[in-house]
């Protein structure tokens, strides 16, 4: 008779979760213990309580069917099977349920990191492309400027092969842009200085650096020739190797002619207008010193007009005549020791004159330094007339204008105070700039041209000093001027 | 300085009106003898036969200007003693300073003062060894 034994589910799960408290044996002895035999024959689902006693106890049955050896053999036997089954399928259920865990753990793990592995290389196309917009937008910004540029722009191979050109290189030389690719660039080099070109453009080659403010004389097509001012760059790979040269031209024929005629402006100012105003003073001079003998006196009044406008017209000139050459770097200065008591003296002595004009006398107030400076006399004498002279013109009639000298921190001090009305508040920045007077009507009334402060401030500092002005108590301005102490 | 006072002065100069002015400056205010000479190419012979104290040279003229007349006038045994002082309306520091160097007694910008013109004469001449 076939039996077979089978476990309840709600049974299993009952010793699989017990499992952990008393070990499988004794699990799968309670299990079976509440195990059904069912008879194949019968009703399945009908237990049959009494004869899973007896197997599980080895006694024969109180009371019911009778049972034989072979029957209580196969029982054994079943129990022997059951037991070692659910041994095994005890041992094997963790053990799945570990492994599962291992692998749901690893899985994880692999899913994760392919999460992250796709969002860092999302988040690196992004930024690749945001790059790659970045170079195309950087790219065309620097075509943009170059072909917009008012400039010319010529980018060359290291051969000196012209590969683009812009828009103001084909205005600038007359050739449009196809005409000037593929061809060398001494296609725009006048063939008497080929040769030097030659030369400087292997110099360049070789030593990778930028050359700037050269100056060359280029063939344009019409025939013509225009100066450029140029500035070369080779761009370099890392290896060395020269990929392109970047040349940079711009047109400065235009500025060397304004150059050239303002020098010539100049050399006019200097000879021409001189030497007529030489005449014309130098007569009324005469005149007026009375070495022709007496004039009559309205005769006189306007010989006298006529020679201080001269003189005014003189000053002028020589003052934009020293603002150009201070400007233009060609002032040279002829430093000599000086001691500072006697340009003060010196000084005073020159201006006597103008002061007698305006009714203001100069005065050394206090013991004057016999300390001495290194600095250009007659320059010097220059921004002492010039202080003494306004603080003259602008002092009231019958006052003093006091001069002083001070060693401050090896620093000699020479300062010039007027009684003056002061200096307007709104002509303070720029009392020191050109063409600068605070009332033009003081111009016409008292002469000056308003460079002279101007002149001043370069001079001194051109001497290592400072010049400045402060408001004196109790009204009127001091004008100073700071020179290093000669060692 | 010189045992004498200074009385004869040449001046070389085209210009007429200024030859007019510095004239009227040092006979009438400086009380001395001018000799105007107005051609460059003239002025040695001129000079030679004036016997002056002291030259005046202008220093732009056509044909020769004073710088070449004062190199010429340094290879002359008798003209390279005399003292010679420029005046001039055009001349940069560099050029003062190279004439300075070759021997010239002075140099008065123009435009000068016809009042002090005598006075300045006479500052150089006594200045000279």
């Amino acid at each position: 008779m076939a039996r077979s034994c089978q476990f309840d589910r709600s049974l299993e799960l009952a010793g699989v979760d017990r499992l952990g408290e008393v070990g499988a044996d004794a699990a799968g002895d309670r299990a079976f213990n509440k195990a059904r035999i069912v008879d194949a024959g019968d009703d399945h689902d009908r237990p049959s309580e009494a004869l899973a006693g007896q197997l599980y106890c080895g006694r024969q049955p109180v009371e019911g069917r009778h049972l034989d050896v072979e029957e209580v053999e196969i029982g054994a036997s079943c129990r022997r099977f059951g037991n070692r089954l659910f041994a095994e399928i005890a041992l094997l259920i963790p053990l799945f349920f570990g492994v599962s865990v291992a692998i749901a753990f690893r899985l994880n793990g692999v899913f994760l990191s392919g999460y992250r592995l796709r969002h860092a290389y999302q988040r690196q196309l992004v930024e690749l492309q945001e790059a790659r917009r970045q170079i195309e937008a950087s790219g065309r910004k620097l075509a943009l400027f170059a072909e917009r540029s008012p400039i010319a722009v010529l980018e060359l191979d290291a051969q000196g092969v012209v590969h683009e050109v812009n828009h103001a290189a084909e205005l600038l030389f007359g050739y449009a842009a196809d005409e000037l690719a593929g061809k060398s660039v001494k296609k725009i080099v006048l063939p008497k200085y080929q040769p030097d070109f030659d030369r400087d453009w292997t110099a360049l080659i070789a030593s990778r650096q930028p050359m700037a403010g050269v100056k060359v004389r280029n063939p344009r097509r019409d025939g013509l020739t225009v100066v450029c001012d140029w500035t070369v760059t080779p761009l370099v790979n890392p290896d060395g190797t020269v990929i392109s040269v970047i040349a940079q031209g711009r047109d400065i024929t235009a500025q060397l002619e304004a150059e050239r005629m303002k020098k010539e402006f100049t050399a006019t100012l200097s000879h021409e207008l001189r030497t007529p105003l030489t005449s014309i003073i130098g007569s009324l001079q005469l005149i007026n010193a009375g070495v022709l003998g007496d004039v009559p006196k309205d005769v006189a009044e306007l010989t006298e007009v006529a020679e201080r406008n001269g003189q005014r017209l003189l000053d002028l000139i020589n003052d934009i005549l020293d603002i150009e050459k201070i400007e233009s770097g060609k002032l040279t200065l002829m430093p000599e020791v000086i001691r500072v008591d006697e340009l003060v003296r010196e000084a005073m002595l020159l201006n006597k004159g103008f002061g007698d004009r305006f009714h203001v006398r100069f005065e050394a107030q206090g013991e004057l330094l016999t300390r001495e400076v290194t600095a250009d006399r007659k320059r010097l004498l220059q921004v002492m007339t010039n202080l003494l002279s306004n603080a003259a013109k602008f002092s009231p009639e019958g006052e003093v204008v006091g001069i002083t000298t001070d060693e401050v921190s090896g620093l000699l001090r020479i300062g010039v105070h007027d009684k003056g009305s002061g200096i307007p508040e709104a002509f303070r920045a720029r009392i020191f700039g050109r063409f600068n007077q605070a009332d033009s009507t003081a111009t016409r009334q008292k002469g000056g041209t308003g460079l002279g402060l101007a002149i001043c401030k370069r001079l001194i500092e051109m001497m290592q000093g400072r010049i400045g002005f402060r408001d004196r108590d109790g009204g009127g301005t001091t004008f100073w001027f700071e020179l290093p102490r000669h060692a | 300085m010189p045992d004498r006072p200074l009385q004869r002065i040449s001046y070389v100069e085209d210009d007429e009106d200024i030859q007019r002015i510095v004239r009227m400056s040092l006979e009438r205010v400086g009380k001395m003898t001018v000799d105007v000479v107005s051609d460059s190419m003239t002025a040695m012979a001129r000079i030679a036969s004036f016997k002056p104290d002291l030259v005046m040279l202008d220093w732009m003229m056509p044909r020769m200007d004073g710088p070449t007349l004062f190199r010429k006038m340094k290879q002359d045994p008798e003209a390279a003693k005399l003292p010679v002082v420029f005046i001039t309306a055009k001349a940069t520091q560099r050029d003062t300073d190279e004439l300075m160097a070759l021997g010239a007694a002075g140099m008065i910008s123009k435009p000068f003062s016809p009042k002090d013109l005598p006075d300045q004469l006479r500052a150089i001449w006594g200045k000279l060894p």
